[in-house]
């Protein structure tokens, strides 16, 4: 079976941006004024792990056999998804591109890949903060290339388990895979150049939306906005004993929050990848 | 055929031996055995990753254990892809090919299970991971009657709703069984290469059909809030319509009227109420004390 390249992936390692980015597009898309319904967003369409995805393509409870070999089926539970979806769907990704050599995200269904990448110094206060770890179990996660999510087997998740890698493979997965067909946004962009970051994104993806529309959306998504609404309404994916989804989405609060041995860490593990997205100079000097 | 099981109101005749299923004196619906199973089907009418379906046939295949066949709605063929996993291929008799028994036989198969109180029935439906299988157990556990677990087969008898009782196991993930201790007893795996449970119910199980009252739909909230929200209307069928078995079902068996039909009359007659629950397992103690007040009214 073939897909009908018609699934957008908004790939990323969790806490880079991928749901601010996931509400920027719902807001392009229907030209809404607020974001007020946030909750239930029907110009995204979720997360691509999510389990109900698997179980209407595959005709049968994924819950009732192994995640391994839920994972050899996946590509095809991509294609059965992208044939059934009437227009674009969009979805959020944490897993990387590949696992043990197995595509996951088929290039057949596959109409672009936005993937969002933020600086480790930043991201692993706020990933330790989502995952209810320590800032040492969260370097550990985004080094040790053993990172997942929903891996527990000894209960059932709305989501099947994503397997991450480490930052830098994460990063590679997609790049490599995705070469001719992907958008690298980096979070700091997102944050500091806005206009010109998510019009970007508006035009890889063929949309024709003008200069207004374009920052009318930014303004309806700007992070600001997003956290006020969690304090006003709650965010439904925010993680259990988590106080909040949206937290501070600055630039550099790392220094406040990491040791410097930690950071240090991070730059030897992930030196060449830090260096292509320029999060550091060829010293090793960290610019964010 | 030595034996003959029921399981939500679906009588089977085979020779194999099904320790879950209660024993049945009556007719027979449906024959089950070993033999040749096709790979494909012709004039599919629904082509999924593991399932395909025509109009009469389902042709089922789980990589690595075995292929299933349902022929009409009369009989089962099961054919192993390894000899090891005869004991894997079995259970799925009691999850997949009851669904599909269910709808050809004309129910309406809720996913979902329930209990009993003052002589009607409390089903609890959601997606899943929503935690139906575990306020079951735990509602058994302070002192209800089960009737079922996954599956739950709706009709109308004298314009009333009816649920057939399933079978006396819970389902349960290793982590639910370790939370709900001495809530059955000689549980095994439902799978060898998964670690979930079926726990066999250790009070009394229900034999006959039982009225039902009220359809809880269960919805985990990440800010741990208990609260409930009466779903009428058009919200009510739409809510139905997802909520049941294995929907695609419906359309690939051409079932469409007759299901629409049965829906709306248990949309006219059964309460249907969302249960909002909380994800942290400490204080579920307090989420059972306020779904029992609102079963007992």
């Amino acid at each position: 079976m073939e897909g009908k390249r018609n699934i957008v992936w908004l790939a990323s390692f969790p806490k880079s941006g991928n749901t601010w980015m996931r509400m920027f597009l719902h807001a392009i898309k229907t030209g809404c004024d607020s974001l007020e319904n946030f909750n239930d967003l029907e110009g995204s369409n979720g997360i691509a792990s999510a389990r109900h995805i698997m179980d209407e393509a595959l005709g049968c409870s994924s819950c009732d056999m192994p995640d391994i070999k839920l994972q050899r089926l996946r590509s095809e539970i991509y294609r059965v998804y992208s044939n059934d979806f009437e227009g674009v769907s969009i979805l959020k990704v944490h897993d990387a591109a590949f696992h043990r050599g197995i595509l996951t995200f088929p290039k057949d269904v596959t109409k672009k890949v936005i993937y969002i990448v933020r600086n480790p110094f930043d991201m692993v206060a706020s990933y330790a903060n989502h995952m209810s770890c320590s800032i040492a179990e969260s370097i550990s996660s985004l080094c040790d290339g053993k990172g997942r999510l929903a891996s527990n087997k000894y209960r059932l998740d709305s989501q099947v388990q994503q397997y991450m890698g480490s930052w830098s493979d994460h990063y590679h997965s997609w790049k490599n895979l995705y070469r001719d067909n992907i958008e690298i946004v980096r979070y700091e962009d997102m944050l500091n150049n806005s206009f010109a970051t998510f019009e970007r994104v508006v035009r890889s993806l063929g949309w024709t939306h003008d200069s207004a529309a374009i920052e009318k959306a930014v303004r309806v998504s700007d992070f600001k906005n997003l956290r006020a609404l969690e304090e006003e309404h709650g965010f439904r994916e925010k993680a259990p004993k988590t106080k909040q989804f949206f937290r501070q989405g600055k630039t550099g609060a790392w220094r406040n929050e990491i040791t410097a041995e930690q950071a240090a860490m991070l730059v030897d593990r992930h030196f060449y990848t830090l260096l292509e997205l320029e999060y550091i100079d060829a010293n090793g000097d960290i610019l964010v | 055929m030595k034996k003959k099981y029921i399981a939500g109101g679906i009588v089977i005749a085979t020779d194999i031996e099904f320790a879950e299923l209660m024993e049945s004196t009556e007719q027979a619906d449906v024959q089950l055995a070993y033999g040749p199973v096709p790979d494909t089907l012709d004039n599919t009418t629904l082509d999924r990753v593991l399932v395909q379906s025509n109009e009469n046939e389902v042709l089922f295949k789980m990589p690595d254990v075995a292929k299933f066949w349902v022929e009409g709605d009369a009989k089962i063929t099961i054919e192993l892809l390894d000899e090891k996993r005869k004991s894997d291929a079995e259970k799925y008799i009691l999850t997949f090919i009851l669904g599909v028994l269910s709808f050809k036989k004309g129910f309406y198969p809720l996913h979902g299970g329930g209990v009993v109180h003052n002589g009607e029935a409390y089903l609890f439906t959601g997606h899943s991971g929503a935690g139906k299988s575990t306020t079951l157990a735990g509602l058994t556990q302070r002192g209800f009657q089960p009737l079922a677990d996954d599956i739950s087969n709706f009709f109308v008898e004298d314009g009333k709703i009816f649920v057939h009782p399933c079978f006396p196991r819970f389902k349960l993930w290793k982590d639910s069984m370790l939370m709900l201790q001495n809530v059955g007893s000689g549980e095994y795996k439902l799978g060898a290469d998964i670690e979930k449970y079926l726990v066999p119910v250790n009070v009394d199980f229900p034999t006959k059909p039982i009225p039902v009252k009220r359809i809880y739909l269960l919805q985990r909230e990440m800010d741990d809030k208990t609260f409930f929200k009466v779903i009428k209307g058009k919200e009510k069928m739409l809510k139905l319509k997802q909520n049941s078995y294995k929907p695609w079902m419906v359309k690939a068996f051409k079932l469409d009227g007759k299901h629409f039909g049965l829906m709306n009359e248990i949309a006219a007659k059964v309460e249907l109420v969302e249960f909002h629950r909380p994800f942290d397992k400490e204080k579920f103690s307090e989420m059972y004390d306020v779904l029992i007040k609102d079963i007992k009214g």
